[in-house]
């Protein structure tokens, strides 16, 4: 394809067998083999905590939000991105079962994903791209963390 | 440039803040004369240098202050309430003046505060006639000034140094120019002229110093001459030998000596008498009064950027230390082990040193407290003494800039709804004059900071009804007097019939309360009707780093204060399962017992070698169960972050030396979470 100003750079990724995408303007680094420590008293879809750079950054289950289960644990993978959340940029942690490659593709190559059969929040992604014959799903980051859940997360002390 | 202009500012504004204490004091002791010497003196610094930056209008207002000290020093005009409540004035206007970019936007303020000066000036000044012949009731000096060969080169002009020790008092001098040829100077390369002066002022030693302020401390040198003691000019002169000796021909030192007393015969005329300088008066604290002793110590000025990256460097080298010591623990390496423990012992003793930098002592808000109180009391026409102990009680520097505005406000609520009134408190057998009490110490290791009030307490009941009232509890409620007290940190509670202007708006008590759980401490409320409020506000001391135990519970590491920990012991013999929030038995008492495992939710069993460990808060002791204890951890504590703010039993958590966190338990917090009776359930 040849280079023009449309094209945005995606890091791909893959939670089981599903393919994700995610705009690398967000990604910090894609940590492995990282531990990630469980806080008490938090929802399902927050994994833990990690260490990033001597920095203590929440964990997202991403599982979760799409509704799966995490199939294996060979590759423990944590992207660390750097998201505005609520007006302050924060850093927080993404599970993924292994990362795959970096590609370009136009906003205009998005298609628009059907709401009906979906099992999660369709508002989390941007829509899907195909690519090498696969269906890719590209991440809308801004969603996925989401100033209610934030809030929800900060209020959830009880549950 | 700049940063000079910087710097200066920084020195001036610490000059202020000197200069608000120094009148603070000045208006309990009005007659002290040294106080007064003081200001004079601190403004004469501050009129000085900010010439030389270019801030003119406070070069100017400096000077018109200083005149007003300088007449009261004088006994020309006597200090009153008037003269300091100007002096208040002046000091704001000056601050402002130092931190705007334009001083002429505060030309009519300047122009109203110097017509007030004046106008001061010429209503109090007694007649001046006495001026031209001038007493001194002075001191007597030998100055010697030896400046060196660049003293032109440094832009001083001697003459002007000449002209300003005339005019401290009554001057004689003699300036030895040498005879050596100009030629034979060069090759010296030394200045070969220098003066001796010889000065009868009223001035004190530090004002003469104060001229010399561009000379080197080698090139002058200042000697109280005493009558008495004229046969001693041999030590002075002697010292100054090889000037007199090298620059003068045929020097004698007897000659000298006759010389120098003939001088010192021709200005005694006008010395009535030698006095003794007065020493500066420290308050007695048994009395209870501000405790204010100028403290002298040699310190500089850091930024804190510089200190916030030494922190940094400190928590990293903490954490590598424990990586070393992890890796030694494996090797069991003899020669490292010793070279570990040596390096632990190095590594900790640098950290405290480092922390110990950042704390300062909170007599740095007290004159901000103090002002407020007054100007507080003056509006509300109430008589109250504020008074304050423990001034010197450290903090880090983060919590104590966090804690002034809390403290102010709490302040506040105590002159504004506690103290009553002069004539109600007469009509209730109380002194006219109420009392703010400021006291701080510390209490293991947590700093206590108290603001007491003798006015007229709070009402549970007026709190219990308010609350009702708005729906925060039930009528059926059952609620001790402490927790009604609380319900004041409740946001939007406010029992104040009016919203005074002064508080009760926006910064309310719940406000304080966030303010003071994000510096992780705590505060607690006590009040008798009648009798007054007192409101405690418990702090730690750094914020840190701080020694604790690893524990673990399935595979979560957890970490306890080691300050907080009473003892650990073994749970032998007693049932495990459903005993989390019951009480087991502990020193003779029934205590609350909490199992991480279960309060949590961790997957696994509690094993039946399960450790058990005691934390205390003052008074109150509970008992954690947890899987195994790993040892001791110098945590340095990372913020969780927003995501878990509201996680409110951990106070963030650790890097471990293998690389693993760990979660910081607040203690005070899990204590705290028993306090309601609703909480305890017995088997």
């Amino acid at each position: 394809m040849e280079e023009n100003e449309d094209q945005i750079t995606y890091l791909t990724f893959v939670l089981n067998d599903e393919l994700f995408a995610v705009d690398v303007s967000y990604v910090l680094e894609v940590l492995q083999n990282v531990s990630i420590t469980e806080v008490p008293k938090t929802p399902e879809y927050i994994k833990g905590i990690a260490n990033f750079r001597g920095e203590i950054i929440p964990v997202v289950n991403t599982f979760k939000k799409f509704n799966l289960n995490e199939n294996s644990v060979t590759e423990r993978n944590v992207i660390v991105m750097e998201v505005n959340v609520n007006g302050k940029q924060m850093k927080i942690g993404t599970t993924a079962s292994g990362v795959r490659d970096v590609v370009t593709f136009d906003d205009k190559d998005i298609v628009p994903i059907p709401e009906i059969g979906a099992g999660y929040n369709i508002q989390f992604l941007q829509g899907a791209v195909k690519l090498d014959n696969r269906f890719v799903l590209v991440l809308n980051v801004n969603e996925i963390f989401s100033h209610d859940e934030i809030v929800i997360l900060s209020n959830a002390s009880e549950s | 440039m700049e940063q000079f202009k910087q710097k200066f500012i920084a020195d001036a504004l610490e000059l202020l803040q000197k200069l608000e204490n120094s009148l603070l004091m000045l208006e309990e002791h009005k007659s002290d004369k040294s106080i007064t010497v003081d200001i004079f003196r601190t403004m004469h610094t501050l009129k000085g240098t900010a010439g030389m930056y270019g801030f003119d209008a406070v070069e100017n207002l400096t000077h018109h202050f200083e005149s007003i000290y300088d007449l009261i020093r004088n006994g020309k005009l006597t200090i009153n309430k008037h003269i300091i409540d100007l002096s208040f004035k002046v000091a704001d206007l000056l601050k402002k003046l130092l931190s705007a970019t334009d001083e002429s936007v505060y030309k009519i303020e300047i122009a109203a505060i110097l017509n007030e000066l004046d106008v001061g000036m010429d209503n109090e000044s007694g007649a001046d006639e006495k001026a031209a012949n001038q007493e001194y009731k002075a001191n007597c000096y030998y100055i010697m000034l030896h400046p060196d060969i660049d003293i032109y080169k440094r832009s001083i002009n001697p003459q002007s140094v000449v002209d300003e020790i005339a005019a401290l008092g009554k001057l004689e001098y003699i300036l030895h120019t040498g005879e050596i040829p100009l030629v034979e100077q060069e090759k010296l390369k030394e200045n070969t002229a220098f003066w001796e002066f010889f000065l009868a002022t009223n001035s004190d030693k530090s004002e003469i110093e104060d001229v010399f302020i561009f000379f080197l401390d080698d090139e002058f040198d200042i000697y109280t001459y005493d009558k008495s003691v004229a046969k001693g000019c041999k030590p002075f002169i002697e010292k100054h030998l090889d000037n007199f000796s090298k620059y003068s021909n045929n020097f004698n030192i007897d000659a000298k000596i006759e010389e120098i007393k003939a001088t010192f015969e021709k200005i005694s005329p006008f010395i009535v008498e030698i006095v003794e300088p007065e020493p500066i008066k420290e308050v007695d604290i048994k009395n209870e009064q501000v405790v204010f002793a100028p403290l002298q110590r040699t310190s500089i000025r850091v930024e804190s950027e510089k200190l916030d990256e030494l922190m940094n460097l400190v928590s990293e080298l903490v954490n590598i230390k424990a990586r070393i010591s992890l890796i030694d623990l494996e090797q069991n390496y003899d020669l490292l082990t010793s070279a570990v423990d040596e390096m632990s012992k190095l590594t900790n003793k640098f950290r405290d040193n480092v922390l110990d930098i950042r704390l300062i002592p909170i007599e740095s808000i007290l004159v901000n407290l103090k002002r407020m109180t007054r100007s507080l009391a003056n509006s509300l026409n109430k008589k109250i003494e504020f008074i304050s102990e423990g001034s010197d009680t450290e903090l880090d520097k983060t919590i104590i800039e966090n804690l002034e505005s809390p403290l102010m406000h709490l302040i506040r609520n105590s002159i504004d709804h506690g103290i009553e009134l002069p004539a109600e408190r007469l009509a209730n057998g109380k002194p006219e004059t109420g009392t703010v009490r400021f006291l701080a110490f510390y209490s293991g290791s947590q700093v206590f900071i108290q603001i007491q009030d003798n006015g007229a307490g709070i009402n549970p009941e007026k709190i219990r009804l308010k609350a009702i009232e708005k729906k925060l509890i039930q009528p059926t409620d059952k609620l001790s007097k402490t927790d009604l007290l609380e319900l004041i940190f409740t946001p939007g509670f406010s029992t104040a019939t009016t919203v005074t202007e002064v508080s009760g708006r926006g910064v309310g008590m719940d406000a304080v309360q966030r303010i003071i759980s994000e510096l992780r401490g705590e505060i607690e409320i006590d009040s008798e009707v009648g009798l007054g409020t007192s409101i405690t506000v418990k702090l730690p001391i750094t914020l840190s780093i701080i020694d604790t135990l690893l524990v673990k519970t399935g595979a979560t590491n957890f970490l306890i204060p080691v300050a907080a920990v009473e003892t650990c012991e073994m749970l032998l013999n007693k049932p495990l399962s459903g005993l989390n929030r019951k009480q087991v038995e502990y020193d003779n008492r029934l205590i609350p017992f909490i199992s991480l495992r279960d309060e949590f939710n961790i997957a696994g069993e509690n094993a039946t070698d399960a450790k058990i460990i005691v934390i205390s808060n003052n008074d109150r002791k509970i008992a954690i169960l947890v899987d195994t204890i790993l040892g001791e951890h110098q945590a340095v504590i990372k913020p969780l972050g927003d995501v878990f703010k509201n996680l409110d039993f951990l106070s963030g958590a650790s890097i471990l030396g293998n690389g693993e966190l760990a979660l910081i338990l607040d203690t005070n917090k899990l204590i705290g979470s028993f306090k309601s009776a609703n909480n305890f359930v017995t088997i």
